[in-house]
């Protein structure tokens, strides 16, 4: 595994479609309910956030070239920091892997399978997620990269589509919900970000410093600047309160699109690009979740775990009530504390282990003396 | 059951994988090693190189024989061969030592290695090798040649059928029975090399010790010299064996462009490329494949631009093949690629020499075989499956309409049934109202559902068209069109499929028709059967799936160290001038970078000076 490398296009589109995978679920719905009118800002003051702290993370990484989390918790706390660390995101990733795999699932089940049981639906997933990572990460990120120009395509002909629906007074009043509620007491919805923590684990993969850091600045502005820009036309299109109710805001998108008696009800085109970019996401989280075990645990091999892995995932999935309970963890569990994971865990990791680098530098240098 | 049992065993156990380390493509470091190692002896290696060993043991054999000849040197005779005795001489002796000499002789031949000195040790050999007189085609001549006033004995060898009988006549046995007896202005003492200089006029001749060489020669079409009291062979190509000319190529037709195509005989085929290519930096090395059928196969590449590495790491699996016969380049190919149970083939394999020669250009490795007229050309990536022979030659706006209407078809070819199904079962929204009562009217009367229905006439289709190239004459092609009208017409009218299904059975047959490659046409008309049965189960969500996993196992793939799905997963930085898209002939400057080739720079920036120059004025 520590064989494989690829640059640094790949790697963004990776974190992008990671990232920006939540907006054909229902993330412009969430942005809505949480801001009102003014939900498109929200992207926007949170991916400033998330720039100044991956400031600081890039600047402590600097020392710690081609190592990945939790080869830095090591640094720091030795086996107990690997497995702690190591641990806590081993349970983030389970967790946000089983229940957007059940949002998936149902979603796939509400416009395209109704008929069919959702056990059958998930496990055409639970199959392209084994097989991706018998395959092994190189694979899933060189497919994304052929996927991503095909999706923001689709994504784009969506938009445009819509652009006679356009009305620029949706839009207002400009700060929506009001401004505290927009930019104070949203502020944990940074975690709409939280997909960015595939970094940690790219690491090894990319090699260098300075490609890490370009990675990670520009795969966080792409990806706010595709979710602020979805956000804007799904407001544009359906007026406030309207676009809380929508369940898949962008199938609904996808429906209004039409041209002519041949150019219409191109939703199902839409689910197809759509659950690419969910095949590749669900993928390459399973890959780095046996990714994290292997590494927690020094274990010499991943691929026994594949199979466990998915079921566990598999069965979790189920554990929800209703798709309302999932959506429900998602948004208000999910979409509000994963960024302490992402953000808070790696910051504290990355200055213990430099204070630590440093103390032992400290001895050594006494010890010359 | 064994084998299904294996297979289960192998998918839930954990086996541990095996460390083996798959070859990379490295990057060239500075300078040409082949080139600085060779020097200017790589062109002639290939001709050279038995010869120049076989003097190197000529050599040493020289000085063993010196030592052993020493004591019977006969007066005037300045050989390190065996003493020549002189007519009437041996006759009394044989008589005297012949069940002794049979005796030994019949010993002794199975181990025999090295060509004996005494003529009847070799014709022995050659009649217990060749179990005469049982193998009718295989003839010995004995004779005797006449020289400077002496008879020596000797015969020839070769397979009847494969040796050119007048050239052999002209140019091995006549000189050596009748001219051999005319005064030749040479000093030459040494008979071996007076029969090889002065009596054997024939344009190439090896001289060799070792019998197995010389078995490996005859089989390959060459006569086979021996002389009493020599012991060395003199071989010459005197190879005649009927063969096709060279004729248009059958699978890869184009209307611009050169139409010779490869035949099965080895050495037309690396003249036709070398007939293309007037470099002497193309390099065409022999090698042979199969302990039993020796199949002569030659390695073709440019030295200064291939990669050192591509071509090692192909000798190398060349030379590690261990079977016993080796039929037809089709063979070689599933010995050779990385994986042969991906659906996609990972060598190109073509019938034209300027396809070959093109892709040597660009820095790949071609590999020709004996007895097919097809030559594999390595690595390959799944874009130069797309490319047809004709892009370069017609301008770039008809060459991109080509491959834009080619992608099309393909992928018509792969998702049109399992579209087809997904939307009749799934996805009705898609279809505008009117075309949707259409095809409810149309699939009223039928009884079946669609699946079946898709299935049915696709299994009709793959069975005309197997019957078609079965059937002998123009009845072939014929009965297909003729098969697939009447078929398709008869099976509307007895309501078994509907009309807007024919449609789609023959855009789908008219699309595969449409790759140029011809195995991954195969390739694609099995994953589309996978397509149906996607669609039919889990509509568009199911073809993605399916999408997913082609895709996920096309990236995982690699040709000779190259990914598969290069120059676009992964993405390299070398310029996409001829990929999916072709750019103008002249703004196609550098060669792929996927394949870390010696010289990038395929031509200057500025190739068209003439533009230049007019600007200038």
């Amino acid at each position: 595994m520590d064989k494989v490398c690829f640059g640094k296009v790949e790697a963004i589109f990776i974190i992008m479609n990671a990232m920006s995978i939540q907006l054909f679920l229902g993330f412009t719905r969430r942005m809505a309910g949480s801001g009102g009118t003014a939900g498109w800002m929200i992207p926007i003051y949170t991916s400033i956030i998330a720039l100044i702290l991956f400031f600081f993370i890039s600047k402590l990484y600097k020392s710690f070239e081609g190592k990945d989390i939790i080869d830095v918790a090591e640094i720091a706390g030795g086996s107990f920091g690997r497995i702690l660390v190591g641990l806590i995101f081993i349970v983030d990733y389970i967790f946000i892997l089983s229940i957007m795999l059940r949002i998936f699932g149902e979603d796939i089940k509400i416009f395209a399978l109704s008929q069919s049981p959702l056990s059958f639906v998930i496990i055409f997933f639970i199959i392209v997620m084994v097989v991706a990572s018998y395959t092994g990460v190189e694979s899933i990120v060189r497919l994304n990269t052929l996927i991503m120009p095909v999706v923001i395509i689709g994504f784009l002909i969506v938009v445009i589509g819509n652009i006679k629906f356009y009305d620029a007074t949706n839009l207002l009043p400009i700060f929506g919900d009001g401004a505290y509620k927009v930019f104070i007491k949203e502020i944990p919805r940074i975690s709409i970000y939280s997909a960015f923590s595939f970094i940690f684990f790219l690491v090894p993969f990319i090699g260098k410093y300075k490609d890490f850091k370009s990675i990670g600045y520009w795969s966080l502005i792409f990806s706010s600047i595709v979710l602020t820009f979805g956000t804007i036309a799904y407001f544009l299109v359906v007026p406030y309160p309207t676009s809380t109710e929508n369940f898949i805001p962008y199938l609904h998108m996808a429906r209004y699109v039409n041209y002519g008696r041949f150019f219409q009800r191109i939703e199902s085109i839409f689910v197809l690009m759509w659950t690419m970019s969910a095949f590749v996401y669900l993928s390459a989280g399973k890959f780095f979740l046996l990714y994290m075990i292997k590494k927690t645990f020094k274990l010499k091999y991943y691929r026994p775990l594949i199979l466990p892995i998915a079921i566990i995932i598999f069965t979790l999935c189920f554990m929800p009530q209703s798709l309302m309970a999932a959506v429900t963890l998602e948004g208000e569990v999910v979409r509000r504390f994963a960024w302490i994971v992402t953000f808070i865990v790696p910051l504290v990791v990355l200055i213990v282990a430099k204070l630590v680098n440093r103390k032992r530098e400290g001895e050594k240098s006494n010890e010359k003396v | 059951m064994a084998d299904f049992k294996k297979i289960l065993k192998d998918l839930f156990v954990f086996k541990e994988p095996e460390k083996i380390e798959k070859f990379i493509l490295k990057e060239n470091k500075n300078g040409c090693d082949r080139c600085q190692k060779s020097g200017n002896v790589e062109g002639k290696k290939t001709e050279s190189t038995e010869k120049e060993t076989e003097k190197k043991e000529d050599r040493t054999d020289e000085n063993n024989q010196k030592k052993e000849d020493s004591g019977s040197r006969k007066k005037g005779v300045k050989t390190t061969f065996a003493p020549i005795i002189q007519a009437g001489d041996n006759s009394k002796k044989k008589e005297d030592n012949s069940k002794v000499k049979q005796d030994k002789i019949t010993k002794d031949v199975n181990k025999m290695s090295k060509v004996s000195n005494k003529l009847a040790d070799n014709v022995a050999y050659l009649k217990n090798k060749y179990t005469l007189p049982d193998n009718g085609d295989v003839a010995i001549r004995e004779f005797s040649i006449t020289a400077r006033d002496k008879t020596i004995s000797a015969c020839v060898i070769f397979i009847d059928g494969m040796v050119d009988r007048t050239v052999m006549d002209l140019a091995v046995l006549q000189p050596l029975m009748l001219l051999s007896n005319i005064e030749i202005k040479d000093n030459e003492q040494d008979i071996g090399l007076f029969v090889k200089n002065s009596l054997i006029p024939h344009n190439q001749i090896k001289i060799l010790h070792e019998l197995g060489k010389v078995v490996d020669e005859v089989n390959f079409g060459s006569c086979a010299v021996f002389v009493d009291g020599v012991d060395t062979a003199f071989t010459a190509d005197v190879k005649g064996w009927q063969n096709r000319g060279v004729t248009n190529p059958n699978s890869e037709m184009v209307i611009r462009g050169p139409q010779e195509g490869f035949n099965e005989i080895l050495r037309t085929n690396t003249a036709l490329i070398r007939k293309i290519l007037l470099d002497e930096d193309l390099i065409a090395e022999n090698l042979s494949v199969g302990r039993r059928s020796k199949t002569p196969c030659a390695l073709l590449y440019i030295k200064d631009i291939a990669n050192d590495s591509l071509v090692d790491e192909v000798k190398r699996r060349l030379n590690g093949i261990n079977i016993d016969y080796l039929f037809d380049s089709g063979e070689l190919e599933q010995l050779l690629e990385d994986n042969s149970y991906q659906a996609v083939p990972q060598i190109i394999a073509t019938e034209r020499p300027d396809r070959v020669a093109s892709m040597l250009t660009e820095g790949k490795v071609a590999v020709i075989v004996q007895g097919s007229p097809f030559v594999l050309v390595m690595p390959t990536t799944h874009i130069d499956l797309f490319h047809s022979p004709e892009d370069s030659y017609v301008r770039f706006p008809y060459a991109n309409l080509l491959r834009i209407i080619r992608i099309t078809a393909i992928v018509m070819a792969l998702l049109l049934p399992g579209l087809y199904v997904a939307i009749t079962n799934f996805h009705h929204e898609m279809i505008p109202t009117d075309l949707l009562f259409a095809i409810e009217a149309s699939r009223e009367k039928v009884p079946f559902p669609s699946l079946v229905e898709i299935l049915i006439m696709e299994l009709a289709f793959e069975f005309i068209r197997e019957a078609g190239i079965r059937i002998p004459g123009p009845l072939g092609p014929t009965l297909g069109i003729i098969g697939g009208l009447i078929l398709g017409q008869a099976a509307v009218a007895a309501n078994i499929v509907s009309p807007i299904l024919i449609i789609i059975v023959a855009v789908t047959g008219i699309g595969s028709f449409a790759i140029p490659n011809f195995s991954l046409g195969y390739a694609y008309r099995i994953l589309r059967f996978v397509y149906i049965f996607l669609g039919a189960t889990a509509g568009f969500f199911g073809i993605t799936c399916g999408l997913f996993l082609q895709g996920i196992w096309l990236t995982s793939t690699k040709s000779f160290g190259v990914p598969f799905m290069a120059p676009m997963g992964p993405v390299t930085n070398g310029e996409l001038a001829d990929q999916i898209f072709r750019a103008p002939i002249w703004k196609q400057d550098k060669r792929p970078d996927f394949l870390n080739v010696k010289n990038n720079e395929k031509q200057p920036k500025i190739s068209r000076q003439w533009q230049e120059d007019e600007k200038k004025k």
